[in-house]
């Protein structure tokens, strides 16, 4: 068990290193690569340096392949680092053990967590029994949770039938079930009406702050980051090349103080390639 | 391993089983018509034995055993049948398997939850008919009393069904390292299907083959059940069969293991 003043997220040289076959174009290369593969190596995250204290909400940025997704998924323990120390909550998260996954939780705004075929709520008693949670307390949390994101109505629907944008407020509750002590938001936003964002990024700002739920944010939507996010990682390459508030990153990118966020992180991306 | 995980694991499978029916149900005329051609190929080759016995033939099997192995052999073959390798294959492929692996629960338990699942379901609709084909030839079924032969084949059975499936975890774990695995389970499938008894049973094989029928462990998957039921296999068998039962268990584990170590984790 890891003590309170430590950091939720230690990473020091965090390095993963994917190894690849690549096949020439044609029947002569699928032939060549049968007898002489073409084995290839793509740096994803270049020794990467993070410390992220407890209850902090942090946006984890960067173009497509930066290097993020990489990132979230060695923090969550889904992919084991080449090189470096990783510690989250204590835990060596490529471990994967239930004390820390129970401590832990993941949406991606890209792949459901929900059981297809059944309902919300079928999802949740599943998670009950995986996590371990008593009935009394399972009632107050789904309650609480319907509530707070307006899913009252659905929660007996069949997923196969919610909106994208309901969908997503039942993958937040379902990941949130456990109370985990640590959030990675996989771009949440995703593909969601003006409506829908709000509703999530409210959420997620008062998960914070009621109950000081650290959370890591991946996001293209940089009026996500803008509303919720008190510092940002900028990621490139698999390097990290800004690591601050959002004021120093307008700095950093010399925009203005008022500037536009897309505007300044394009800047960002540019003058770094 | 200490008890309050397992009991945790188990109320997560008997959720997941429960889930699995009520999906199942929905493909319950699926299911039907898969048991009745389930049974056709046994009954089949019942009428083409009882046919050749009649015309003077002589198996190296009484008439009776060879009656109750094929009355039997499709509801064995079902029980320690195995499906999960594809899916297992597709989510490492696909990256489908990032939401088991931040969870506190083996995407394993979901495999087998859907194995145990349809396995139930099969059951109702194939017992019914296994009884009908039982009671067609019921002048050559002999099953032995309730006793201790009975609970040696259930504990056959379970080995059977579990050597299955572990022999399906591996075989999908092969995705971490291949592309397709398709060809490779192609290959397991008929294998097991000549090797294992599911089709004829091994006695009925050329004399000459019989010391590698014996050993190899497709035998241990449908076979050997009903020979603990019908018949009196040998000391030997019985050490044989744990043999193969903790290998491909190891397998499974160690493969998973390795594979894991490798995952890319394709997609968000």
């Amino acid at each position: 068990m890891p003590k309170s003043g430590e950091p939720a997220i230690r990473a020091e040289g965090l390095t993963k290193t994917y190894r690849y076959t690549e096949q020439s174009p044609g029947l002569t290369g699928a032939l060549k690569g049968v007898f002489r593969p073409d084995r290839r190596e793509r740096l994803a995250v270049d020794a990467l340096e993070l410390t992220v204290p407890r209850g902090q909400i942090i946006g984890l940025l960067g173009p497509n392949g930066a290097g993020k997704t990489t990132t979230i998924k060695m923090l969550c323990g889904l992919l084991r680092p080449t090189e470096g120390e990783l510690e989250v909550l204590g835990h060596r998260p490529s471990r994967r053990g239930f004390d820390f996954l129970s401590r832990i939780s993941v949406v991606f705004g890209q792949k459901s967590m929900l059981w297809w075929d059944v309902s919300t709520y079928d999802s949740l008693v599943i998670h009950r029994e995986m996590y371990a949670i008593p009935k009394p307390r399972f009632d107050r949390s789904v309650d609480d949770l319907a509530e707070r994101l307006g899913i009252q109505d659905i929660l007996h629907v069949p997923v196969r039938k919610l909106s994208l944008g309901q969908r997503m407020r039942c993958e937040l509750v379902l990941a949130l079930l456990h109370g985990p002590e640590l959030l990675f938001a996989d771009e949440p936003t995703v593909g969601l009406d003006v409506v829908a964002k709000l509703s999530v990024r409210r959420f997620l700002a008062e998960l914070n702050r009621d109950l000081g739920t650290t959370i890591v944010l991946t996001s293209h939507d940089m009026n996500d980051v803008a509303a919720l996010c008190e510092r940002v990682v900028v990621i490139n390459h698999g390097v990290t090349i800004f690591d601050g508030d959002l004021t120093a990153l307008r700095g950093h990118a010399d925009a203005g103080g008022e500037a536009d966020l897309d505007q300044v992180m394009s800047n960002l991306f540019t003058a770094g390639s | 391993m200490t008890a309050a995980p397992k009991l945790r694991i188990l109320r997560v499978l008997r959720v997941l089983v429960a889930r699995e029916i009520s999906l199942v149900l929905h493909y319950r005329w699926w299911l039907a018509m898969m048991q009745l051609s389930n049974i056709i190929a046994p009954a089949i080759s019942l009428l083409v034995w009882r046919g050749a016995i009649a015309q003077g033939a002589t198996p190296p099997v009484s008439e009776s055993f060879l009656t109750t192995y094929l009355v039997l052999v499709s509801l064995v073959s079902m029980l320690t049948s195995s499906w999960t390798s594809g899916f297992l294959a597709a989510g490492i492929r696909l990256g489908e398997l990032n939401s088991w692996l931040v969870r506190p629960c083996s995407t394993h338990v979901n495999g087998l939850a859907n194995n145990v699942a349809e396995k139930l379901m099969k059951l109702t609709l194939l017992a019914p008919l296994a009884v009908a084909l039982g009671l067609l030839f019921r002048d050559k079924v002999a099953l032995p009393p309730p006793g201790l032969r009975w609970i040696a084949f259930l504990v056959a059975l379970f080995m059977a069904a579990g050597m299955t499936f572990a022999l399906d975890v591996v075989i999908g774990s092969l995705a971490f390292w291949f592309e397709d695995v398709s060809a490779i389970d192609r290959l397991r499938q008929l294998l097991a299907r000549t090797l294992s008894g599911a089709l004829i049973p091994l006695a009925l094989f050329p004399a000459a083959f019989s010391g590698f029928l014996t050993a190899q462990p497709f035998r241990f998957m449908v076979s050997f059940p009903l020979e603990v039921l019908l018949g009196r296999p040998s000391d030997e068998s019985y050490l044989l069969a744990v043999g193969w039962f903790t290998t491909f268990l190891g397998a499974a584990v160690v493969i998973w293991r390795i594979g894991l170590r490798n995952y890319q984790g394709a997609g968000a």
